[in-house]
């Protein structure tokens, strides 16, 4: 990131991918005033509260086109009471920044919906042992799971615990096991395929939405790969960043540095409204996206040639309430 | 000189076997009860169905157990022989599930339970054939090429070349496997399981108990009983003395790698039954768990190395009962460090502290 | 590389070159100064012309050549454990962990201080050495292999204790928004933007430590730690205290890791378990064994390469590569090979060249003593009838008997 800031020649960047990456690269974008637009950022604490003030030192820079944990994870705690009328939960997460912060959230919203958390326990991802945990998650009869974390982290293990101990209710996770079909390498319906069938997962964005499938298909069609997860929202980004340059560039702005703040005022304008794939978007002060929607999948064992899927069910959009 | 446990020179070799078999009895039991005590307790249990869950427990931490009592079998066997700390062996652990899951998978070519019994013995069977020469031999190779040259250097040199042979295996397997988990198929039911005091105890635990032990067992004979194994207890002891004697320390050295090989390959098999996935740093920590395993028994010491295993299982098995996973490798080294600092010599250790 | 041209010129006649190392022993600090400055200004010109330039701008290679410095440190930290004392210690990232979090609560919006950075850097230091002496005391009276696994240990449980114990520690998310250091005089502000002071007051750090660990080597202290080495029994039985001899060396690698904790956690701003995982200790490990355990300026070379090529070069190559177009070889991640690469650096290293790229002098020898003994042992032949050659078998006595170096007690 020290690198591309010292660059004149770079006005903005797409990413990163990674919260905890984030984390990282925010104060020095910051400083240099470098747009930076996330298509798949959703911890909270990079835009909300003292954490993400921390990062900062000039105006803000950073915008997201996906809704972040504070809504993901609630999303999910409404989705399991309401659609799939499961009343009790075992939480369990990674111990990770995305992970523990969004099982955070979700054991509120559960909790503030009536729901019962009989447990939240925490398992890095180095844990050997999935079967002794789920043994004692049967112990304490929940009628659901929420895993937050990623596959990697555990994601797949824990399913396949949990099918082992014959704990079998829904297993619900956030966009971090939604990381494509049966058919992706390393995805969790890859790795947790046969024990999946009772999986749901979530993502922090539209589903849907005005051709996605020719988006699909010209996707897979430039990359030789489905589009999955936040692929629409990398694109969505994108569309930000060249908006918010045509914008800028009507400034004539006289240099680069110039070009580079233009382009970061123009982009963050919380009064600005992007028409993008994904739909209508305005970014608030903090960068995050006026799309408070989240949507939710759950397993499709027919999909990709019998490999299995995530399939779109609903979603949950916050700024309807 | 550490020494590895020589049974045969007790007076009564079965009293003592009889023995032992009685503490170990008492101390599962005496788990199972602690546990269902702690688990309705502190865990918010009510009393009856703690006692199926706290039996459930116990067997879980008998399965995870021996398979760190096999790795550890192997780290306690060239500490006594060499005294070396392979901090590769956890790798060669994770390469033998790797193996395990490669013959596994090309056989079966899915990842379903194989309920035709005969099917499933000769799979089993096939896959420890295969693993556990290649890895055996691996090991062996290992030694041969990096550690013998060095059997004479200053003690840092092949510690730190352990070290880098550890990096080595654990990236070889990252370039090869990549980076997530792999599927290692499960070929053996799930759902057979046995009902015992109204818990579901499922065969595939007891067959992982069983086959460790079968395999100890087999180790245990082979040190007290064959020529081959004396050699090895004679050179532990002293390898100037032994070499004297007529016995072929490199021989006896490679032998001990191969035993320490083919015991993690039969671990790596297991894993890979139990927990359905393998991946490129599953050493490490299983390495550290089960190399504290062999020195809470007592380095060197092959009996203790397999109740060390067995102790450290229970210890991460009691930290997820009660929901404290997270702790557990904090529980672990907080009780390596105790057990250095009081009781060097490990439980069943001999007076490895005082040489030199 | 440059640091060892000018502290020890390989080139012209062994007269003017005994000459000028007897000089540079005599006036150890002001060789260590003048070869600094030197080195400095060479690092402050070079990434302005080609084919630095091209690489990076001069901005970037600074900030670069100020993170290398924290592993310079790191390294000539370690040295002092393995390559003075003969100790070794795989968890020594724990003491870089506890410096990072020190300055951390000194620091920042979670603890609501702000304190000045330089007092914070002895303070920072001071606590990393109170726990390094807390983990040593206990444990150097145990064998040498036991203090290895010990730290393994201890290195493990640092992260997990500042993961797990979130209230104090906010986790996993780290302690974030750490505040920099205030304005210093001569090096002026310190912003993200211009790592330039950064880089002089981490040029600045490493010749203190580098002056003060050179001194503490030519001093009593450093024969003992070298008597210890090579000859534990023989150093006791000379009336040297090895266990406090040993723990020195354990809290003045631990202090030194404290330093370069300070230093790190005010550039990066944040500071979270994962940045001190077991893969930091063994880099640094990597780059003392690769320098060469017991060369102060070779272990600060080792570090400085070795992390160049870790920063640097393998993102490079898989720019160039990616630019070639070389078919098989674009779809090759370098990074990803690093670590192999150190694995396999470091077993090399062991077989072949034990004293490192940049041996010292004594290390050398040491390490080779054992070659000169075992010699024709080595030969699978004699090996396997070690027994009945009374020539050979001496020998293997010598070499295996209970004086061999870094064996305890």
């Amino acid at each position: 990131m020290t690198k591309i800031v010292g660059d004149p020649n770079y006005i903005a960047v797409v990413g990163p991918v990674n919260s905890g990456v984030a984390k990282a690269q925010i104060p020095i974008s910051n400083a240099a005033g470098l747009l930076q637009c996330s298509p798949s950022n959703t911890n909270t604490a990079l835009t909300v509260g003292d954490a993400a003030k921390a990062l900062r030192t000039k105006p803000n820079n950073y915008i997201r086109v996906v809704t972040n944990d504070a809504i993901q994870g609630p999303a999910a705690a409404a989705y399991i009471i309401t659609v799939l009328k499961k009343t009790s939960v075992y939480i369990i997460d990674d111990t990770e920044t995305f992970g523990k912060g969004i099982a955070d959230s979700f054991e509120a919203e559960f909790k503030k919906r009536g729901g019962t958390v009989v447990k939240h326990d925490a398992a890095p991802k180095t844990t050997q042992d999935y079967v002794s945990i789920m043994t004692a998650a049967k112990a304490l009869n929940p009628q659901s799971i929420y895993f937050g974390g990623v596959t990697a982290s555990g994601g797949a293990r824990i399913a396949l615990a949990a099918a082992q101990v014959g704990l079998d209710v829904p297993f619900v996770g956030p966009d971090g096991i939604n990381d494509g079909s049966g058919d992706t390498k390393d995805s969790f319906l890859n790795l947790a395929n046969k024990v999946a069938k009772n999986a749901y997962s979530t993502l922090a964005g539209p589903g849907t939405f005005e051709g996605k499938d020719k988006f699909d298909a010209d996707y897979k069609k430039e990359y030789g790969i489905d589009a999955t997860g936040y692929a629409g929202q990398g694109y969505a980004c994108t569309q930000v960043v060249l908006d918010a340059l045509a914008r800028a560039a009507k400034t004539n702005p006289k240099d680069s540095a110039a070009l580079r703040e233009a382009v970061r005022v123009a982009g963050t304008d919380t009064t600005y409204e992007y028409t993008l794939d994904v739909g209508k978007v305005k970014f608030d002060a903090n960068g995050d996206t006026s799309q408070l929607i989240v949507s939710i999948y759950s397993f499709d064992p027919a999909a990709a040639k019998g490999k299995g899927d995530w399939k779109y069910e609903t979603q949950v959009d916050a700024a309807q309430k | 000189m550490t020494a590895i446990a020589s049974p045969a020179a007790q007076p009564n070799p079965l009293s003592r076997g009889i023995r032992m078999t009685v503490i170990a009895v008492v101390a599962v039991v005496a788990y199972m009860l602690i546990l269902w005590v702690l688990l309705f307790g502190l865990g918010g249990r009510t009393v009856a169905n703690a006692f199926p869950e706290a039996l459930q427990q116990t067997v879980n931490a008998l399965s995870i157990g021996a398979i760190y009592a096999l790795i550890a079998l192997g780290y306690t066997m060239v500490y006594g022989i060499i005294e070396l700390i392979n901090f590769a062996h956890g790798d060669i652990f994770m390469l033998g599930a790797f193996l395990a899951t490669v013959f596994i998978a090309g056989i079966t070519g899915n990842n379903d339970a194989v309920t035709n019994i005969p099917l499933l013995i000769v799979l089993l069977l096939g896959a420890l054939v295969f693993t556990m020469p290649i890895i055996g031999l691996l090991n062996v190779g290992i030694e041969r090429a990096v550690y013998r040259p060095l059997r004479h250097a200053p003690r840092l040199a092949p510690l730190i070349t352990a070290v880098g042979v550890s990096f080595i295996l654990q990236n070889v397997a990252l370039t090869i496997a990549g980076s997530g988990d792999r599927k290692s198929p499960q070929i053996f039911p799930l759902d057979w399981t046995i009902p015992i005091g109204g818990a579901q105890v499922s065969i595939l635990s007891i067959f992982i108990f069983v086959l460790a032990m079968l395999l100890m067992l087999a180790l245990q004979a082979f040190v007290s009983r064959t020529r081959l194994g004396r050699a090895m207890r004679a050179t532990a002891q002293d390898q100037e003395a032994s070499a004297l004697m007529g016995v072929d320390a490199n021989q006896t050295i490679s032998l001990t790698f191969l035993i320490g090989g083919v015991l993690a390959a039969a671990a790596g098999l297991v894993w890979g039954l139990r927990f359905g996935f393998v991946r490129f740093d599953l050493g490490f920590n299983s390495g550290l768990k089960a190399f504290t395993a062999a020195v809470l028994g007592g380095i060197g010491n092959i009996t203790g190395a397999v109740i060390g295993g067995f102790i450290i299982g229970f210890i991460e098995n009691g930290a997820a009962s009660l929901g404290y996973s997270r702790w557990s490798e904090f529980l672990v080294f907080v009780i390596l460090t105790l057990v250095l600092l009081f009781k060097p010599t490990g439980i069943l250790g001999q007076l490895t502290g005082d040489r030199a | 590389m440059t640091a060892m041209t000018s502290a020890r010129p390989t080139t012209g006649p062994s007269s003017p070159r005994a000459r000028l190392q007897a000089f540079a022993h005599l006036h150890r600090s002001a060789t260590i100064i003048a070869s600094m400055v030197l080195i400095t200004v060479a690092m402050i010109l070079l990434p302005q012309v080609p084919p630095l330039s091209f690489i990076q701008r001069s901005d970037a290679w600074y900030d670069t050549f100020a993170n290398a410095g924290v592993f310079i440190l790191l390294a000539m930290g370690l040295n002092v454990v393995v390559g003075l004392a003969g100790l070794l210690d795989l968890g020594y990232a724990a003491f870089f962990a506890i410096g990072s979090y020190t300055y951390a609560y000194s620091n920042s919006p979670f603890s609501h201080q702000n304190l000045p950075f330089l007092p914070m850097l002895a303070v920072g230091a001071a606590v990393a050495a109170v726990f390094g002496i807390a983990l040593g005391a206990p444990t150097l009276r145990l064998r040498g292999d036991y203090l290895a696994i010990m730290t393994l240990g201890f290195g493990e449980i640092v992260p997990i204790m500042f993961l797990n114990l979130d209230k104090w520690t906010e986790g996993t998310n780290g302690i974030g928004g750490i505040f920099r250091p205030e304005p210093l005089p001569l090096l002026g502000e310190f912003t993200p933007l211009s790592p330039f002071a950064y880089y002089i007051l981490s040029v600045m750090i490493v010749t203190l430590a580098m002056i003060l660990l050179y001194r503490m080597q030519d001093s009593r202290i450093g024969r003992a730690w070298n008597a210890i080495r090579e000859d534990e029994l023989a150093a006791a039985a000379n009336g040297i205290n090895t266990v406090t001899t040993k723990l020195l060396a354990f809290a003045i690698g631990a202090t030194t890791a404290g330093f370069a904790g300070v230093f790190n956690a005010s550039k990066l701003t944040i500071v979270s378990p994962e940045q001190f995982l077991f893969a930091v200790s063994f880099s640094v490990l990597a780059m003392v064994i690769l320098g060469g355990m017991g060369n102060i300026w070779g272990v600060a070379a080792g570090a400085f390469v070795v992390y160049l090529i870790q920063i640097v070069l393998l993102k490079q190559l898989n720019g160039i590569v990616e630019n070639l177009n070389v078919p098989f070889l674009t779809k090759v991640n370098f990074l990803d090979y690093q670590y192999l690469l150190f694995g396999i650096a470091l077993v090399l290293m062991m077989l072949f060249r034990p004293e490192g790229l940049f041996p010292s002098q004594r290390r050398r020898r040491e390490l080779h003593i054992a070659d000169e003994l075992e010699g024709p042992i080595d030969e699978p032949g004699v090996i396997g009838s070690m027994g009945e050659t009374p020539g050979a078998d001496e020998t293997f006595n010598e070499a295996a008997g209970e004086d061999v170096p870094g064996h305890d007690r």
